[in-house]
């Protein structure tokens, strides 16, 4: 209770017209940031740092947080009106988001729900942050190589959920994709690895520019097909009153929500994961649980999984940031670039030494949550405007976005070629039945998994049985690693012999 | 129609130049900025590379040395390679609104693992020179250097974690002295050495290889503890002052690795900009912030070179280095 | 005149898995000559431990794919849809040589206005949109620099 004590001291911190003041100010150009595709809070975050220099640091910090909150609001504008994720936790967005707004013809509530869910993730990590406070950070410590290497193994399992129609095919192509992510600088050994004596390959191929290929673009090149026998029928609900949630549709979103927000948080505090990772992981959870229509054809299930998750993620990330000094992503790194800029020491003392200013971020998290919110939802109408657009003028358009996008992630024409690869290769393998969603999620944990497995064999001297058993933590994830890959051998065993049968599904 | 075409062809080609265009050398040869200035760091936040380059911009900054708007943008892929290499070849205007963060454990893996050299740089300065310690953490098992050295002596496997570049060197130069293999006294390399920490925090690690600036709170809040001072003398200030030198151990030497810390440019970068900027770095190390605030809180050594010292010398050590791995300058 | 609608057969159910292939064998072959897969010195795993056990998986799955895919109909392409890549690459291409703004305003400009046969307001429109992205929006605000292609670069003395 004596957190909530603080939480509220926190409050009384913020609630200042010039703090009020900054977190507004942070909030819209956190939305803007965040729709742009290719521009990460990262760069947001590194962008506005310079502007913040004249203010007094808890101001400053208030709206550099907000920044990077509604940040994750933003990235799912684009991915749900374009297929362009704007950001890379956005991408699952983009997989129900896209076809919820044109297929189904929902768009307001496609919108509707991302930020719902993104407020209701937020609010949960941020509940999470206040209660367990500094706690949280060390119960991230408790996640080494070893550990990790086994929870990653654990998230892997879920590309099983991801596969679709065909697993041969669905597992083919995340194999391709770790291939491809392996290509760059091995960190553990300083040796360059199949960069093919290309520069470029060397410093491996970045995943915003992969993800705009093989989602955005590929996606172009099928639009072709349509562009002219287009018939127009979302023109009528594109207001605000028909974008409104149904009671239904709340039900539907809530429940994934809440369990999204709780385990995006703690994947937030994991060192070195972040809200892809977490968006990816709840996503794939969301699997195993019962969604109305299937996941990838537009279920508002799935957005609510990944939205809500990315934000919890943002939130938890908070926690080793203040309570250690360790940035747990690019983009908290640059905030404590800020806090030394501002004379704060951010480090093990900073909660102790500095709590107006520890708690009084917090504080403004929640703030910035709720006028992100407002202001999303505000901009609704507008943003629906972009639909009314034929196809055949948004192509060209798009192309350029596309551009635009794998340009800025990397600074020079490689991403923009990396992009446009993918694209084609994309499309390939998506015209051929073969699903991309496991190849991304393959993209973005195998490095992790490579990652954590090699230092996690070398603190172990190549001990196999250290590894997954070092721990209880590496002892009961192993377990469950081991149900969930016997479970489905099993349950076929148990279906051939006749012990089980399956209610058919319809 | 074919005459708008090649109007808005040529007033496109006009805007173009008006936003691309920067500040040109004013008539009297002397520069100043007037535009964003992207200065690179090619490892991780909160490592050593940062902080120097946090402090050297915020001196800057706060003692009015110069106004221009600085931007640190954190390129780490390929080993940092890339970064680097896109500094290098940064031409026109942008070359006078560049500068990258350069160390002797940049200059090391480059030469190992690419073809770029210090000469597709225009070195800017040389700031100072680092020294490094092992850190036990408060969980870990082993307290002291003694320990650390009767555990290798049992045959007990010990493993360090650090960051890449010149602490690496540092952990060859040790084992070497010591005499055991890297399968006993592993090292584990991460992207920098604020990753290190959070393994040794969390006990997963026995050791932490790493320079003062980047323990210094862990330190301080009792988290961390030096136990080796990798250096030819114990390290002056309050917080280091403590952990032993290898050479008090019996039967070792002291094992030293001095790391330069720097400043460079694009090679295309024109003499009065690279002239601005060395003297604004002159001026930065002349300042009570630096001296005190990095300098002597993170004990290192002050070493001031302007841009032509700076070149000659980056030279003479790359082309040592390249002599003693058998490549050619 | 081509016929952009005209589908063409391919057997790509079947050219797929060979390209699994392929890249697995590529990625083993590299990666155990040059790196091995584990070090028994420091009993370790090398640099291509993980792409190693990764390619073997791919090699086998892509053979059971090739497999499946015998009886698997030929796909049909149409050129249609590979006007979009085309018109990418040779926007890029024109982008390194004559900048960015011009490139875009000339892409946009044959696109809509002459491939798409839409009206000269519409296509201004979508100039002027794409061109209030490049220029405020990314390269004053955001600080990205686009590439001002060759001649570019002559004029502004780069």
């Amino acid at each position: 209770m004596e957190n909530f004590m603080w939480l509220l001291h926190g409050f009384g911190v913020v609630f200042s017209l010039q703090n009020l003041g900054a977190c507004l100010l942070g909030s819209i150009l956190g939305l803007i940031v965040g729709a742009m595709p290719g521009i990460g809070s990262l760069a947001g975050v590194a962008l506005l740092l310079p502007l913040t220099y004249k203010f007094d640091p808890t101001t400053a910090i208030i709206m550099l947080g907000a920044l990077y909150y509604s940040n994750m609001y933003g990235g799912a504008f684009s991915a749900i009106l374009l297929n362009i994720p704007g950001d890379s936790p956005a991408v699952l967005t983009a997989v129900d988001g896209y076809p919820m707004a044109t297929v189904k013809k929902r768009p307001g509530q496609a919108l509707m729900t991302a930020n719902a869910s993104s407020c209701i993730g937020g609010i949960v990590g941020m509940l999470i942050l206040v209660i367990l406070g500094p706690a949280l950070a060390e119960f991230g410590l408790k996640f080494g190589p070893a550990e990790m290497t086994v929870l990653l193994l654990v998230a892997m399992t879920s590309i099983g959920w991801l596969v679709g129609g065909n697993p041969v095919q669905g597992v083919l192509l995340s194999f391709i994709g770790i291939l491809v992510a392996s290509i760059g600088m091995d960190v553990q050994t300083g040796v360059p690895r199949f960069d093919f004596g290309n520069i470029y390959l060397l410093g491996g191929v970045e995943f915003i520019p992969f993800v705009i290929g093989t989602v955005g673009f590929a996606q172009l090149m099928q639009l072709m097909d349509e562009k002219d026998n287009e018939v127009h029928s979302v023109t009528d609900k594109l207001t605000i009153r028909g974008s409104m949630l149904t009671a239904h549709d709340w039900k539907r979103l809530t429940p994934p929500s809440l369990r999204a927000g709780f385990v995006g948080t703690f994947v937030g505090v994991l060192p070195g994961a972040g809200a892809t990772a977490a968006s990816f992981l709840c996503y794939a959870m969301q699997k195993g649980f019962k969604s109305e229509e299937p996941l990838g054809t537009g279920a508002i299930e799935g957005i609510a999984a990944s939205e809500s998750a990315n934000n919890a993620a943002a939130a938890g990330s908070f926690a080793p940031l203040l309570a250690l000094g360790i940035p747990g992503s690019g983009t908290g790194a640059v905030l404590l670039g800020g806090l030394m800029m501002w004379g704060l020491n951010p480090g093990p003392l900073l909660f102790t030494n500095d709590p107006d200013f520890a708690w009084g971020l917090i504080a403004s998290l929640f703030i910035s949550n709720i006028v992100a919110l407002a202001i999303s939802l505000g901009i609704i109408p507008v943003l629906l405007k972009i639909l009314k657009v034929p196809v055949r003028i948004m192509i060209p358009v798009i192309m350029i976005v596309c551009f635009l996008g794998a340009y800025a992630a990397t600074y020079s024409m490689f991403g923009v070629f990396i992009m446009l690869i993918s694209g084609v290769v994309g499309y390939l393998f998506e015209k051929n039945d073969y699903s991309t969603a496991p190849m991304l999620l393959a993209f973005v944990l195998a490095p992790l998994l490579e990652d954590n497995m090699r230092k996690a064999f070398i603190a172990t001297g190549g001990d196999i049985s250290e590894v997954f058993f070092s721990s209880a933590i590496a002892t009961v994830l192993t377990i469950i690693l081991i149900v969930l890959c016997a479970f489905p051998i099993v349950r076929t065993i148990l279906i051939k012999t006749g012990v089980y049968t399956p209610k058919k599904k319809d | 129609m074919k005459r708008s075409f090649v109007l808005a062809v040529a007033m496109l080609m006009a805007a173009a130049m008006v936003f691309a265009g920067g500040s040109k050398e004013s008539g009297d040869g002397t520069f100043t900025p007037t535009r964003d200035v992207t200065w690179t760091v090619t490892s991780n936040p909160g490592g050593g590379s940062d902080i120097f380059t946090q402090e050297a911009k915020d001196a800057m900054l706060t003692n009015g040395i110069s106004d221009a708007n600085i931007v640190i943008d954190y390129v780490t892929d390929g080993g940092g390679e890339v970064g680097r290499l896109n500094v290098s070849r940064m031409t026109g205007a942008r070359a006078d609104y560049n500068l990258i963060t350069f160390n002797s454990g940049d200059l090391m893996p480059m030469c190992l693992n690419t073809d770029n050299r210090v000469e597709n740089f225009t070195p800017i300065a040389i700031m100072a020179v680092d020294k490094q310690l092992l850190f036990a953490g408060d969980v870990t098992k082993y307290q002291s250097w003694q320990e650390v050295l009767d555990a290798l002596a049992a045959g007990q496997r010990v493993v360090i974690a650090g960051s890449k570049g010149d602490d690496i060197e540092t952990y060859n130069a040790l084992i070497a002295e010591l005499g055991v293999d890297e399968s006993q006294l592993a090292y584990i390399t991460n992207d920098s050495t604020s990753t290190a920490i959070t393994a040794l925090l969390g006990g997963h690690v026995d050791l932490v290889l790493g320079k003062p600036a980047a323990a210094e709170q862990y330190v301080l809040a009792g988290r961390m503890k030096p136990i080796l001072a990798l250096s030819n003398e114990r390290f002056p200030t309050e917080l280091f002052k403590d952990a032993p030198t290898l050479g008090e151990f019996e039967g070792y030497e002291n094992v030293e690795v001095p790391v330069w810390r720097g400043v460079a440019a694009p090679k295309a970068m024109s003499d009065a900009a690279a002239d601005y900027w060395t003297e604004c770095l002159r001026q930065v190390s002349e300042t009570t912030d630096w001296q005190e605030g990095y300098i002597q809180r993170n004990a290192l050594i002050s070493q001031f070179m302007d841009r032509h010292e700076a070149a000659e010398y980056m030279a003479q050590y790359q082309a040592d280095y390249l002599a003693k791995i058998g490549k050619d300058a | 005149m081509i016929d952009a609608k005209k589908p063409v057969k391919l057997p790509t159910q079947q050219i797929l898995p060979i390209v699994g292939l392929i890249v697995g064998i590529v990625f083993l072959y590299i990666g155990l000559s040059e790196f091995g897969f584990w070090n028994s010195n420091t009993h370790t795993p090398t640099a291509a431990f993980f792409s190693t056990i990764v390619s073997v998986g791919l090699i086998a799955l892509s053979l059971i794919a090739l497999l499946q895919s015998i009886r698997k109909p030929m796909e049909e392409f149409r050129l249609l849809n590979w006007y979009v890549p085309i018109g990418f690459l040779l926007m890029v291409i024109a982008m390194m040589i004559i900048g960015t703004v011009p490139a875009v305003i000339i892409f946009e400009i044959i696109w809509c206005r002459f491939y798409e046969k839409m009206s000269w307001k519409t296509t201004i429109i979508a100039v002027v949109f794409c061109l209030i992205m490049v220029i405020p929006i990314f390269t004053w605000w955001l600080g990205i620099d686009f590439p001002v292609g060759k001649i570019g670069e002559l004029i502004l003395g780069y």
